[in-house]
């Protein structure tokens, strides 16, 4: 439906300073109810109030995109997009929606949902390290996770190298290299934090913190260094949950460049523990 | 208990009607040029005010600040201006300039032992045009910066942030004697040793949002011709002209200023405040309330009547407020040598919450460049102002010893005392 001349000046005032391309957009999706021209507003919001430091520019972002590291956006900038959003494709945010929103794939699903009004897909649940240090028994200074988001099948961690960790002076002398040991350690310990937090549920079953126990891990290999400074990503997706056995495949990556990866890595749980490592390395995956 | 420091004037900024730089201000106080002119705000027909002391070189032409244009020496962030109102982008300009002139490192800047005293009515503007949103669009629609970009505490917001502020710092609100006060608490943190520095900031928009209430109590000028008013003290006297602009005074602990060498404009040797205890708005008749304001400088000063050279009256050319002054200044200065009296306020307009920093800041000029400021368009001076030296035509007398006073609604007084700096 055409809009009125007033929604029409409304609509562009909402758009100051966007470009055309933006405008138009907008006026596709209130005329037409176009939804694919959902991207193209938001990111045209988002180019708009982007200050010129920011570390990222737009036209180089993908899905995978934080919106406030990357993208340079504090909390206020944050505010004046989503209400300009609010305002421009008329629909309400709410406090708690906002909170889920860390990615430019975050916000671009979630407005799909909303204006659909599909079940939005919930956004990985986040977690601060000082959350992962509740969950998990490993605690600082063994805690190599700073923030980690778990999906169904699927954890991603983030762990910045400080330099100040206990173990890089003499690893090595002189040359401070964050040792393949904690690498593996540290995607151990994301996958136990999905273990910790999905696997009950998923089993019906009760998994005490000190229960869950490294067993075994299999085409393991270390392709790059890294140093004070780097941030360590780690991807764990699950291959199979059987009691009282997960098994994940993990990578670790910096920048998006490889850094290592393990094949399979086998987590067992439970106050019995004797997964026999025949089972739980060679037993049947389906 | 230690001996009280003493606390000094190292540094000064001016946005003001009459220049956006010391070296303009001077002049033209000197020269006595006004800063007032027709304000095209004002055009419209049913408003019946015309004249406002302008504010050059800045524009608002919407609450965006992305709209908005200032000089082109300052630099501001994106961050720094979406908080902003027009008073705390003058007082940020202000406040660089006060920074450079008292040669102050960012270190100096930015530590606990430097506060910030302001005072700013906030921005009625930005609070209408956020209100009127909030009305009129649903409350989701209020722009996420609607308060620290209007209550008045914006100007203390604003400036702690952008200047790193990690001392003391508030925002002062008495009406028009806001930033005397702000002058005066900063001197007494100086001279308690609670502070080493002390940013004082008075800051006002321009705009008829911050101006035009004043024409509901009548309080302001209808002359359309900027030579004629205002005009302080004159019988034609019709009201005040509003101005808005930001002033900035560096105090500082005098050891302090000392060994790092800062240049010193003046001393500020006391101050004193006192309240009317009378009307909402209208000034006690006789003055009362700034005859002990000003009786406390002196004993605070300790000053005599007989060495004050010259007073910056608050005096805005309204008929009540100029004879109260008037009576007040006969009763303090009764039987000795009266002090010169002037209001700059001819010629830069009032500037409410932003006058008393503004003209604190003049006096430092005035004592520290040897001039005693004119007071502006008299051509028949009331003869309520009788016995009064008020300062008609440039004279070559140059004051050592200055007060300046600041009067608000409620009947709030303030007077501060500063002398020339002279024992290098």
């Amino acid at each position: 439906m055409a809009l009125t001349e007033k929604e029409l000046a409304d609509l562009k005032e909402g758009l100051r300073r966007c470009s055309t391309e933006t405008i138009e957009a907008a006026i596709r999706f209130r005329e037409k109810g176009d939804l694919t021209a959902v991207p193209t507003v938001v990111y045209g919001l988002i180019e708009r109030y982007q200050p010129s430091t920011a570390r990222l520019s737009l036209k180089d972002a993908s899905e995978a995109t934080r919106l406030v590291d990357d993208l340079g956006l504090d909390s206020l900038t944050l505010l004046e997009i989503v209400v300009s959003i609010e305002e421009v494709l008329g629909l309400h945010i709410k406090n708690e929606e906002l909170r889920e929103i860390r990615t430019l794939g975050n916000l671009n699903q979630f407005l799909h949902a909303k204006i659909t009004g599909a079940q939005a897909v919930p956004a990985a649940k986040q977690y601060s390290r000082e959350h992962i240090a509740l969950v998990l028994p490993q605690q600082p200074p063994f805690l190599f996770l700073d923030t980690a988001e778990l999906g169904d099948e699927t954890v991603r961690a983030e762990y910045q190298i400080k330099g100040s960790e206990f173990f890089l002076s003499g690893h090595f002398k002189d040359e401070p290299i964050f040792p393949a040991s904690v690498l593996f350690e540290a995607m151990g310990q994301a996958a136990c934090l999905w273990v910790l937090e999905k696997a009950p549920r998923l089993l019906s079953k009760e998994i005490k913190p000190n229960h869950v126990f490294f067993a075994s891990l299999d085409g393991a290999h270390v392709y790059r260094k890294t140093r004070p400074g780097q941030r360590l990503t780690f991807e764990g997706k699950l291959v199979k949950l059987r009691d009282p056995v997960a098994i994940f495949s993990c990578t670790a990556s910096s920048n998006g460049a490889r850094v290592a990866v393990i094949d399979r890595l086998v987590l067992a749980f439970g106050e019995q523990l004797e997964p026999g490592p025949s089972s739980a390395s060679n037993g049947p995956d389906a | 208990m230690p001996p009280m420091k003493r606390a000094v004037v190292t540094g000064l900024g001016f946005i003001t009607s009459i220049g956006n730089s010391r070296e303009e201000v001077l002049r033209n106080l000197r020269d006595c040029r006004t800063g007032v002119e027709l304000f095209p705000e004002f055009a419209g027909a049913d408003v019946p005010v015309k004249l406002a002391g302008t504010v050059k070189g800045f524009g608002f032409p919407t609450a965006q600040f992305e709209d908005w244009s200032y000089p082109a020496d300052y630099q501001l962030t994106r961050e720094q201006l979406r908080p902003m109102a027009p008073n705390s982008l003058y007082a940020f300009c202000a406040m660089q300039q006060a920074v450079r002139a008292a040669q102050l490192a960012p270190d100096l800047v930015s530590s606990p032992r430097t506060g910030l005293m302001c005072a700013s009515g906030g921005s009625m503007r930005m609070a209408y045009e956020n209100l009127h949103a909030m009305v009129t669009r649903g409350v989701s629609r209020c722009p996420p910066m609607a308060i620290v970009n209007s209550i008045p505490g914006s100007l203390y917001i604003n400036l702690v942030a952008c200047f790193k502020i990690k001392g003391g710092s508030l925002g002062c609100s008495s009406a028009c004697s806001s930033s005397a006060h702000a002058l005066g608490l900063a001197t007494d943190l100086i001279r308690q040793g609670r502070q080493n520095i002390v940013f004082v900031v008075g800051a006002e928009d321009c705009n008829k949002f911050t101006i035009l209430p004043f024409a509901g109590i009548r309080a302001l000028s209808v002359q359309t011709d900027p030579k004629k008013s205002p005009c302080a003290f004159d019988i034609k006297r019709d009201g005040f002209v509003g101005t808005g602009g930001a002033c900035v005074l560096v105090v500082e602990d005098l050891d302090h200023a000392r060994r790092r060498g800062a240049p010193i404009c003046a001393e500020v040797l006391g101050w004193g405040q006192a309240s009317d205890g009378y009307n909402v708005i209208a000034p006690e008749p006789n003055g009362e309330g700034l005859v002990r304001a000003m009786r406390e400088s002196l004993l605070d000063s300790r000053v005599k009547p007989g060495n004050v050279d010259y007073i910056n009256a608050h005096a805005t050319s309204t008929s009540a407020g100029d004879v109260a002054e008037c009576r007040a200044i006969r009763q303090v200065f009764a039987g000795g040598r009266m002090p010169f009296v002037s209001s700059t306020k001819s010629l830069t307009g009032h500037g409410l919450s932003l006058a008393g920093a503004m003209e604190a800041a003049f006096c430092c000029l005035a004592l520290q460049e040897r001039f005693t400021p004119v007071s502006a368009h008299i051509t028949e001076l009331d003869p309520e102002c009788a016995g009064i030296p008020i300062v008609t035509q440039p004279i070559p007398e140059t004051p050592r010893t200055a007060l300046s006073n600041s009067s608000g609604f409620g009947g709030t007084n303030v007077c501060l005392a500063l002398r020339r700096w002279e024992n290098g």
